[in-house]
């Protein structure tokens, strides 16, 4: 009855069960752990930018440089696919290393661990990732950022939050572009925030538009704030010596 | 594509994990998928399948276990989540702690060896 095959070998006569119980991408999230601890001690706000194609982040980080200048020290992490079109547009801004995933759809804390190195030496206040444009599979990776912003743009439709909740679920920020094409389609500004809300109901937002530079400022405001807050935080975690002190 | 990316995180932990184990093979790999993992099941046991074809693997079945989103509500303590509504069901409540089915976790897997007569 043992019939031997090349192919399928019979079955080894002592099995033993190996427990292990842990979360498939846990190393994949120690290395994001890692990365975040590492800017938050640098003093850089590591910021994921995630949306579906064409949503407008690179067209946000453009305007995001223009309105700042050179108040702050900005660097960015463009994850494509397989070409450099996005690196090409943001490289004469800021310092910009790409992340080429290979046809992958979506980017993973080790590959952006190895753009961080080709930066340094790295001086700078604000490290944006752009991430591969997808809705779906990046909203399961932490890339060591200490902010998720999720755009949406208004072409989009204003049901979007609820089809892709993972990644609404796990962003701060809803920012919705494109705000002039508002117009010329059927869709809801307080509508989208209110989806998104069901799902996240802390989540904030700013909506934006690329082209004339309308809430940019606004959208500029928050990430200052939240580099304030991950600093403050931290500084207050690294002293803990007198927890009754009052916070400034 | 990123349940290929999964698998292939997977079989790369399974593999480390039984490199000092000398000669044998896994045959069997049990795996906890939430309601919200953000995956497809069809298609992780079709990557699955398809990265296990070939040496140094032989086929291991995959057993998947699916869970349903778990939350603390702040004032009913444990609940489940149905929907991907993020609402406490008894209390109506907003202010939930995900603690559970929103991931993939690698719960166990099983290891084949030869006994003495026949190695
Ligand atoms: N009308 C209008 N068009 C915009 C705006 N922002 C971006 N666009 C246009 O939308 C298209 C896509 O913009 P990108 O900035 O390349 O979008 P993206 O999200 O970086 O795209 P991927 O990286 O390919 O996912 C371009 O043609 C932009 O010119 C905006 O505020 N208003
Ligand atoms: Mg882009
Ligand atoms: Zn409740």
């Amino acid at each position: 009855m043992t019939a031997i095959s090349a192919t399928t070998p019979a079955p080894l006569p002592r099995e033993h069960v190996v427990v292990v119980n842990e979360p498939v991408l846990a190393q994949q999230r120690e290395v994001a752990q890692d990365l975040r601890s590492r800017c938050t001690a640098r003093g850089i706000l590591v910021v994921n930018l995630v949306s579906s194609p064409g949503a407008g982040k690179t067209s946000l980080l453009e305007a995001t440089a223009r309105h700042w200048k050179n108040r702050y020290r900005l660097a960015v992490l463009v994850g494509d696919l397989a070409t450099d079109r996005d690196a090409q547009r943001l490289a004469p801004l800021m310092p910009t290393a790409q992340l080429t995933t290979g046809g992958a759809c979506h980017l993973e804390a080790p590959l952006v661990a190895r753009g961080l190195q080709a930066l340094e030496p790295l001086e700078c206040d604000f490290l944006f990732v752009e991430n591969v444009g997808n809705l779906v599979c990046p909203a399961s990776h932490d890339l060591g950022e200490h902010v998720r912003a999720v755009l949406l743009s208004v072409t989009e439709g204003d049901d979007k939050p609820g089809k892709y909740p993972k990644m609404f679920r796990l962003s701060q920020l809803l920012v919705i572009s494109k705000l002039d094409l508002l117009p010329h389609v059927p869709f809801s500004v307080t509508a989208a925030i209110a989806d998104a809300r069901l799902i996240q109901p802390q989540i904030d937002h700013r909506e934006v538009c690329a082209v004339t530079g309308e809430g940019i400022a606004a959208w500029c405001d928050w990430l200052e704030f939240a580099r304030q807050r991950v600093l403050h935080d931290a500084a207050a975690a690294r002293s803990p010596a007198s927890p009754g002190a009052s916070v400034s | 594509m990123h349940e290929r990316s999964l698998v292939l995180n997977l079989l790369r932990r399974v593999t480390e994990l039984t490199v000092e184990r000398g000669p044998g093979r896994v045959t069997e790999i049990d795996v906890e998928v939430g309601d919200f993992a953000g995956i497809e099941v069809d298609l992780f046991a079709s990557a699955f399948a398809q990265e296990t074809s070939e040496a140094p693997w032989c086929r291991p079945t995959l057993q998947i276990r699916r869970v349903k989103l778990r939350a603390e509500c702040v004032d009913c303590g444990p609940v489940e989540l149905t929907g991907m509504r993020f609402v406490c069901p008894t209390c109506g409540s907003t202010e939930l702690e995900i603690c559970g089915g929103d991931d993939v976790r690698l719960l166990s897997f099983t290891w084949a060896t030869a006994s003495e007569e026949l190695s």
